[in-house]
């Protein structure tokens, strides 16, 4: 189809969509909210992403070496691991210094010991937050690898936390697009039931089913559009005062700073936006195509 | 040019609409097509737009078998046929020739070549000066004219036109056929389905009679009745 025909097509869905324009706000005004709420679970997903993300880089795998074991063949084993970012290599001499400071005054207490006690360790730095007990039960096999110690229980939970909020706010999103897709395919649908007579006669002088569709398609896109600029200012808005509240409310919880998630939220809204123009119009054009 | 090899239509419900129908009808011809409402007059005609696939049998406009086109080559084959009906099925909101024009958009033709063909087409059809016209300004007859030059501004090998006089009075109606003969002497092959005994018998054209689905009589220069 040749660019001026589209632009053509364009233009006609525009008119479409003013020429029932009671109806086309009404829809836009719903969809947008549901944008909003949609917005927000994203939101909480890219959070909740980071969240995962950030926890894995403070949690650390400490293995342990027996006596004897050669240090760089453990070392090598272990950056072999999928998952694994990093190591750390603290001696026996290094560990039993900072164990000395923690004590404090009490590292008198070492003195009795002949022979340093501690081991070899290395510390682990992973990429991922649910990676880790997978590289601990890897790294226990190695050769040469006493022990392998981590955070695992509370790690675990909130692991499990985290993954249940983010199939949550997966299945919610999923939900809520559905519902506007639902609104978008019966607006649409009333624009084809009163073009029903154009679009037979444009069967009948040859057009193609993409002719006859372009409109319908175009009307659906401008209404995702507009619902979803709108919905990306107002999720944005309400973004900036959780970000201003949240600090004093949820101290302990990090939260990503605007320029981190704003941009996403409104990239992806916008994509959602045309996607549920798209097939929202093809639903309701497709019967009368046939 | 079109040919119909053995064909039968069969409707969903049972009801035949075609029953084993032969004909050809070649390029530049006249065709009456008459017999009572429901002898297959109508089923004919859109199985030549392939509004309707045949149940059996083949139907070849130009040499192609219509009825193993895919679906995307359909809209080629409608731009190489005209229709025109009874009820003249123009746009109410748009314009004479934004209602002719909608049939050359479909083809992509420039705004120019557009309103070239459009002013063309108008005149040869006698409407020229009523371009800017709503449908429910002009007389049926005049109505019937706009959709003629909706069908044929493609110039399309066939002109299928079923019953077009069937809402006019006698005088108009004769003005509207009259038209078609024009648009049949300047080469484009004409098939009219029609209940109208005098322009049949007055224009002594060749008829091919239907009756339950089948061609029962089909003469060069025909007349309505046997």
């Amino acid at each position: 189809m040749k660019i001026i025909t589209l632009g053509k097509l364009a233009g006609e869905g525009m008119a479409n969509l003013r020429a029932r324009s009671g109806m086309g706000l009404t829809a836009i005004t719903i969809i947008t909210l549901a944008f909003v709420v949609l917005g927000l679970f994203l939101v909480l997903f890219f959070n909740l992403n980071s969240l995962g993300t950030s926890l894995a880089q403070k949690l650390q795998l400490r293995v342990f070496l027996t006596d004897g074991a050669s240090i760089e063949t453990v070392g090598e084993s272990l950056r072999s691991l999928p998952g694994v970012e990093g190591l750390e290599f603290v001696s026996k001499a290094q560990a039993l210094e900072e164990l000395r400071k923690q004590l404090g005054e009490r590292s008198e207490l070492l003195d009795l010991v002949e022979e340093n006690p501690l081991p070899h360790t290395y510390i682990v730095r992973v990429r991922e937050a649910e990676l880790i007990p997978g590289i601990a039960e890897e790294a226990k096999t190695i050769v040469g690898v006493e022990e392998v110690v981590y955070g695992r229980e509370s790690l675990g939970k909130v692991l499990d936390f985290i993954n249940t909020v983010s199939i949550l706010s997966v299945v919610g999103m999923v939900i809520i697009f559905l519902a506007t897709l639902f609104i978008v395919v019966n607006t649409i649908r009333l624009t084809v039931i009163a073009r029903k007579e154009e679009i037979a006669i444009r069967k009948l002088v040859g057009a193609t089913d993409a002719f006859i569709r372009a409109p319908f398609v175009f009307e659906g896109i401008f209404m995702g559009l507009a619902s979803a600029s709108l919905a990306s200012l107002l999720a944005d808005f309400t973004y900036r005062l959780v970000l201003e509240r949240a600090p004093q409310a949820i101290p302990f919880l990090p939260i990503l700073p605007r320029e981190a998630v704003v941009p996403q939220v409104t990239l992806s809204l916008l994509g959602l936006g045309v996607l549920l123009g798209i097939v929202g119009s093809w639903v309701s054009v497709r019967k009368y195509l046939r | 040019m079109i040919h119909f090899i053995d064909v039968s239509k069969i409707y969903p419900n049972g009801s035949v609409g075609l029953d084993r129908v032969n004909l050809t009808v070649e390029k530049g011809e006249f065709v009456f097509l008459v017999g009572p409402s429901g002898s297959g007059k109508s089923t004919l005609l859109r199985l030549i737009t392939r509004e309707e696939k045949p149940t059996e049998g083949k139907v070849l406009v130009g040499s192609r078998n219509i009825a193993r086109l895919r679906r995307k080559e359909i809209p080629y084959l409608r731009r190489r046929i005209g229709v025109v009906f009874q009820d003249f099925r123009l746009l109410p909101k748009l314009t004479v020739a934004e209602n002719v024009a909608f049939a050359l958009e479909v083809n992509e033709l420039s705004r120019k070549e557009i309103r070239r063909r459009v002013a063309e087409v108008l005149d040869l059809v006698g409407l020229a000066g009523k371009e800017r016209a709503c449908p429910r300004e002009l007389s049926g007859g005049e109505q019937q004219r706009v959709s003629i030059a909706r069908a044929i501004v493609n110039n399309p090998l066939v002109l299928l036109a079923d019953e077009p006089t069937g809402n006019l009075d006698p005088e108009t109606s004769w003005e509207i056929v009259k038209l078609l003969e024009t648009i049949n002497i300047r080469g484009t092959t004409v098939i009219m389905a029609t209940h109208n005994e005098t322009i049949v018998n007055t224009l002594q054209r060749r008829v091919v009679a239907m009756a339950e689905g089948r061609t029962v009589r089909d003469e060069v220069r025909g007349s309505y009745q046997q």
